[in-house]
């Protein structure tokens, strides 16, 4: 039977409940738990090699494509199992989408680049085509840039441009979740400036979950933090109280630059 | 130690010196107005200009810090704190500054008052400051815990050494200059007190991250 994952409807769009991960011999994941709340952001921080990326691949099952990647535990998406036989991949790869470091656009236009989505999913006229361009790359704070170069490729956009454009591309197939491994690390404060204000309107229709070393800039757009060290989870709270009054003497530690 | 534990050392170092200078600029100019001893009124009257100093030193060092290292959790309490407490230790400088002035006009004003209750006050307010500066240095709160009561007490006799001086400026007119500056005094005092509070509040918060209000008076309740 194929999963549909409309079970729940308590407001935690993912349920992560003791996952854990293994690259091999190499234990990366260590009873991670944590909710994704549904239109919240979540940002998750830590040091180097915790496992923040293996943790937010999990979560569109892109850790498969691993040779020897082994998961144990639960993740839900929407109230069923994402890791269960039978549970369908291509339609959680379309609900949940990933933007990443680097801006990777395709070899192509830009244009091409938000339509190769839709068309794979079946969309063929070239009204709606049209519409899901305009809408995607209007949503993504890019229209006003290129709308007069649609047919240029992809690559003779700036990188802050490309990785709006690969936002754009990520929307064009309507997620519901936006899954984000530094999306900025690569920009100037101008261009991350505007992925973080994107990241906080995208918000009202979307999921985000976004990893990220900029300290200030989870503090400045998440609702909710996790904070990970050596494949734990160690923290996981709103937002604010992460930044102001952790609980734990590690992310204290963390946060206040007083590690290692 | 990294760059931002020893600025934020220097600059806690520089706010336990302010609150020591002012806790004592306070206990001082109680014992200049008690002795009418008008050289140590001087002496406090100079000492202001190193809590101005120090005032405007701790507010640079805590707009620096947040600027060059966007401070974190207990960083940030501590650096927030910062720039509430030294307005309210400067004010807390003012008042004993302005009671050392005092001393020095009514050394040669003598009265019948025998200032009982204005004692009482100095003592609740110079505990009252030192408790602070204390809690500041150790985070230790818990020897903040009675300052309503406290800031009540002063209100008290506040309210004591007012109707005191109102009453005999009625009855003995020549007197009534030097009652006025007691009835200051004591104004002084008592806000010495609210300024411990709201000090006490935010050290609190610093220590903690809950926030407390100790001194409902500020709200008129
Ligand atoms: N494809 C892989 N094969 C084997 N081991 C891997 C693989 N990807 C990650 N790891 C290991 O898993 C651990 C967690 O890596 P991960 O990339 O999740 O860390 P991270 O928190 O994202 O680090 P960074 O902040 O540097 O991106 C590391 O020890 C890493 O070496
Ligand atoms: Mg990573």
């Amino acid at each position: 039977m194929v999963k549909i994952y409309e079970n729940n409807n308590d407001g935690n769009v993912i349920t992560i409940d003791s996952l854990n991960l293994w690259y091999g011999e190499n234990q990366a994941l260590i009873d991670v738990s944590m909710p994704v709340m549904k239109n919240k952001i979540t940002a998750l921080i830590g040091p180097s090699g915790c496992g923040k990326s293996t943790l937010i691949r999990c979560m569109n099952r892109m850790n498969d494509l691993v040779n020897g990647c082994r998961i144990e535990g639960s993740m839900k998406f929407r109230g069923d199992e994402i890791y269960e036989p039978g549970a369908d991949v291509i339609s959680l790869r379309k609900r949940i989408g990933m933007i990443f470091q680097k801006p990777n656009p395709f070899p192509m236009t830009i244009r091409d680049n938000i339509t190769y989505g839709p068309k794979i999913h079946g969309v063929v006229e070239n009204d709606e085509l049209d519409e899901i361009v305009e809408r995607s790359l209007k949503q993504a704070v890019l229209w006003e840039e290129v709308k007069d170069r649609l047919d240029k490729p992809a690559f003779s956009l700036s990188g802050g441009q490309q990785q709006r454009l690969c936002i754009a591309r990520t929307l064009s197939i309507n997620p519901e979740v936006i899954l984000m491994d530094e999306p900025t690390s690569a920009l100037d404060p101008i261009a991350t400036a505007k992925i973080e204000d994107l990241a906080i309107e995208l918000q009202k229709e979307y999921t985000v979950v976004i990893v990220t070393h900029n300290m200030q800039q989870a503090a400045r757009i998440s609702d909710n933090t996790g904070f990970m060290y050596l494949g734990k989870m160690i923290e996981f709270d709103e937002t604010e109280k992460i930044f102001n009054k952790p609980s734990d003497e590690l992310t204290e530690r963390y946060i206040t630059g007083r590690f290692g | 130690m990294n760059r931002l534990s020893s600025d934020i050392k220097k600059m806690t170092a520089a706010i336990t010196e302010l609150g020591e200078l002012v806790a004592e600029m306070l206990e001082k100019s109680v014992t200049s107005l008690i002795n009418s001893d008008v050289e140590l009124a001087e002496e406090v009257r100079g000492k202001y200009e190193r809590v101005a100093f120090l005032e405007s030193l701790i507010e640079d060092e805590a707009l620096r810090i947040l600027i060059l290292y966007q401070p974190m959790a207990s960083d940030m309490r501590l650096t927030a704190a910062a720039l509430k407490l030294i307005t309210y230790l400067e004010r807390i400088g003012k008042y004993g500054k302005n009671i050392a002035k005092a001393a020095i006009y009514l050394k040669d004003r003598p009265t019948t008052y025998y200032m009982d209750d204005v004692y009482a006050m100095c003592d609740v307010a110079v505990e009252m400051v030192r408790g602070v500066v204390n809690a500041f240095a150790t985070k230790d709160v818990s020897q903040l815990e009675n300052y309503e009561e406290l800031d009540d007490k002063l209100d008290g006799y506040r309210r004591i050494v007012i109707d005191e001086n109102v009453s005999r400026m009625m009855n003995n007119s020549k007197s009534a200059e030097a009652c006025t500056y007691y009835i200051s005094i004591a104004k002084y005092l008592e806000r010495v007190g609210d300024n411990a509070c709201k000090i006490a509040e935010k050290i609190i918060y610093m220590v903690t991250g809950k926030r407390v209000e100790i001194d409902r008076t500020v709200r008129g309740l």
